[in-house]
């Protein structure tokens, strides 16, 4: 204390008031691992905005179909084929507009982008290439000897789609049945998340109990326990599928749940195994192995929030590529039975209307690449964030 | 012995590990015998890999022991099932070489010293615990503003005081300590070691002590014992074993100790001992020393020497004494200095 006193003027060192040194050593929690994670995990933009977006999807998944107005089967074959994006014909005879889809019906659209209904056809002049309609009592004709067909106006002259106007009665359009794409697809994505959802609890819970278990007991249990494992392994997923469906004598949604729940945690299971082994020797297991814990307080206390950081990055990309293996059984055929919507089924159903209306194809598309995308974001940014010596990337 | 009954006896306890590659078994620890008294603290030196580790691991059952046996205040505990083990659990705690690696870094300090409790004392309300963690924390020097960090956020010494008071929480009689200072820097180094002698004197403890070298192990063991692959070689009050050690194994440890005083490096000292220790898999026949002894004779490659007593419990396992040829009322002093002689004469 005198020293602090007898320093020379010109330092600009004052003491401290006695009260400060209490305050400093106040007591106050230490950053924990989980708080550097969320730390790291939040300078990572890319995998903050995959979290939104996940977060978003999965509210619109489970609120949106019924905020659409439309359920997911319902069909309206007379405003099949419509398009989110229409070019519009206007014609004099009309305050409305008209829409002329790829199977040459002409749907009457309101100024402000509503669906009214299909124009009744009443004759089809084969020799002109010409068809005829009947709007309101009036004849409409629709000329297709040349591409893009177009409305003839009372003078006989092609009218061609100049206006366009987004789709508003159907946001995204309708399939070749007239079924609202949007509510398909909110719907395909509600059993692409619930697939997530599964594979995660599966993962979580199966694989992270028995990895532990196996690795943690070691020797014959070990041995055994993973041999099993290879032999799961060994066999396709899809082939699980099939003998599921044949023995539910139904096939769908919860075969799928049932495959993903029987065999999908055995990476998991070895991951945890592993890290299990490791972890095993490490001084803090044999502390509190002297201390007399039993087997299932090691594994819960120290063996799995250790192994956590691995565990979490698997599980990441786990779950895309369930979520994948469900559209894919869909589209193939073995997975989400017809009326029910997943986007693997909405591709299928796309492929014959491809080329007159891609966007059948598109949009499922595009929500099993935004979903994986944002998924694959997020557990990237957590490895990053759970291991940060692995962070140097060039 | 007529003596008090030991708080530990350990007789011939024996650790083979399986070696991957062969059939022969790693022999990490054949044959170890030795007593501690209680309030007493024993020493237990020896090169790396010599087998201390997993003695103090077989002694907590870490490892269930090849052979030989256990005995915790006149408790036979080789064979008891981890259930049966419980209570003497309590009564036998370790702290760990790796201030780093003992220590959970995803659990705070609070949970951390609280394990045992939690396992041994489970009904134990929180309030109460927290008291009990609060006063480990304040034996070993840290304070109630650590409850809530992680061990991250401290530096190895505060680690190892941590390490510490986990192991001080259930009043524990008998503490092995596996190189608890050998991680650290030399000035917390003797902070520890103070630490560990306050308290031995406050609670009463008893201390098995592990080193590597003979100078850390100078101001804390009553009683010393040197170990070479697997084999206890030399057993001895510390002042004897320091002032003439026996077995030329302790005497070229002895010379390996550094001197703080350069100068008196100067004064003709028998040369630090040289060449690799053999594998624990394949130990030479006889003594196992005899690869590296400067002394060594035909008998040594074929009979293995057996710890015995010269005199006032200096035990060494060495033909060099009590052996044939051996007078024995042969002062042990004189031939000491003699294999020094020997040792110094030696050139290198
Ligand atoms: N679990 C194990 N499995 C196989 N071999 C082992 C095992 N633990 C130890 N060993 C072997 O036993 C021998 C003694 O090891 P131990 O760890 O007891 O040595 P130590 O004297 O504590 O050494 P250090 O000073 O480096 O800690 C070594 O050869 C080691 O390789
Ligand atoms: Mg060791």
């Amino acid at each position: 204390m005198n020293a602090t006193q007898s320093l020379p003027p010109d330092v600009g060192w004052e003491p401290i008031p006695t009260g400060a040194h209490a305050a400093a050593v106040a007591p106050r929690p230490g950053r924990s691992f989980w708080q550097d994670v969320w730390y790291r995990f939040r300078q990572k933009k890319l995998a903050l905005g995959g979290g939104a977006c996940l977060l978003l999807i999965a509210v619109l998944a489970i609120a949106g179909p019924s905020l659409t107005g439309y359920s997911y089967s319902a069909q309206q074959s007379s405003l099949a084929n419509v398009p989110p994006w229409l070019a519009l014909a206007k014609l004099p005879q009309s305050d409305d507009l008209f829409y002329i889809n790829p199977h040459l019906k002409v749907i009457e659209v309101t100024p402000d982008g509503r669906l009214v209904r299909q124009v009744t056809q009443t004759g089809d002049d084969m020799v002109n290439k010409r068809m005829s309609f009947d709007l309101d009592g009036a004849t409409l004709y629709l000329d297709y000897s040349a591409q893009p067909p177009a409305l003839l106006d009372p003078d006989g002259q092609r009218v061609p789609a100049t206006s366009h106007h987004w789709n508003t009665s159907y946001l995204l359009g309708t399939d070749a049945l007239g079924r609202d794409i949007l509510t398909r697809t909110l719907y395909g994505c509600r059993i692409s998340l619930a697939v997530a959802v599964v594979a995660a609890l599966v993962n979580m819970v199966i694989g992270i109990v028995y990895g532990g278990v196996s690795g943690y007991a070691g020797g014959m249990i070990d041995v055994s326990l993973m041999r099993v494992v290879d032999i799961i392994s060994t066999i396709p997923l899809t082939l699980y599928v099939i003998l599921i469906k044949v023995v539910l004598g139904s096939g769908g949604f919860l075969s799928i749940v049932i495959a993903l729940s029987s065999v999908y945690w055995v990476d998991m299971a070895r991951v945890v195994r592993g890290q299990a082994l490791s972890l095993k020797g490490q001084e803090f297991v044999l502390a509190a192995r002297t201390i007399g814990a039993g087997p299932g307080a090691i594994l819960k206390r120290h063996i799995v929030p250790n192994a956590m950081g691995p565990i979490l990055v698997t599980a990441t990309m786990l779950i895309p590529s369930a979520i994948f293996i469900e559209a894919f059984l869909s589209f193939i055929g073995i997975g989400i039975a017809p009326p029910m919507a997943s986007l693997g089924t909405m591709c299928n159903d796309a492929l014959t209307t491809l080329r007159a209306s891609p966007y059948q194809l598109l949009i499922p598309a595009a929500a099993i690449c935004v979903i994986m995308f944002a998924f694959n974001f997020v557990g990237d940014g957590l490895r990053d964030a759970l291991d940060p010596k692995l962070r140097q990337r060039p | 012995m007529t003596a008090p009954m030991p708080l530990l006896a350990v007789e011939a306890l024996t650790k083979h590990f399986p070696s991957g590659t062969r059939d022969k078994p790693v022999r990490a620890l054949d044959g170890v015998t030795f007593t501690v008294r209680r309030g007493e603290t024993f020493g237990l030196v020896g090169e790396s890999g010599c087998g201390k580790s997993t003695c103090a691991r077989t002694i907590i059952r870490l490892y269930q022991p090849t052979d030989g046996r256990i005995r915790l205040d006149g408790t036979d505990i080789t064979s008891l099932s981890q259930r049966q083990l419980r209570p003497f659990r309590r009564r036998m705690q370790m702290i760990f070489q790796d201030p780093y690696a003992s220590l959970n870094a995803r659990m705070t300090v609070r949970d951390i010293v609280a394990e045992p409790l939690a396992v041994h004392e489970s009904a134990l309300p929180k309030a109460e615990v927290t008291e009990r963690v609060e006063l480990a924390l304040s034996q070993v020097g840290l304070s109630r503003e650590h409850l809530l960090r992680y061990a991250h956020e401290f530096s190895g010494g505060q680690r190892q005081r941590i390490g510490i008071a986990r192991a001080l929480i259930l009043h524990p009689e008998l503490i092995l300590c596996d190189e608890p200072i050998s991680a650290l820097d030399v000035s917390i180094q003797a902070q520890i070691v103070n630490l560990l002698r306050q308290l031995q004197e406050d609670l009463d403890l008893t201390y098995v002590f592990i080193a590597h070298d003979l100078s850390m192990v100078r101001y804390m063991a009553d009683r010393v014992g040197v170990m070479y692959l697997g084999q206890l070689v030399e057993v001895a009050d510390a002042p004897a074993l320091y002032s003439h050690p026996l077995h030329p194994y302790t005497q070229g440890l002895l010379a390996s100790v550094p001197v703080p005083d350069p100068a008196a490096d100067l004064v003709a000292r028998p040369p630090a001992i040289e060449g690799d220790v053999p594998s624990p898999i394949d130990p030479p026949s006889g003594c196992r020393f005899r690869t590296r002894c400067p002394l060594a004779r035909p008998i040594c490659g074929e009979a293995s020497p057996a710890l015995t007593d010269t005199g006032d419990g200096h035990e060494v396992a060495c033909h060099l004494y009590g052996g044939p040829g051996q007078s024995p009322d042969h002062p042990s002093t004189t031939t000491t200095s003699d294999h020094q002689n020997h040792l110094g004469g030696n050139p290198t």
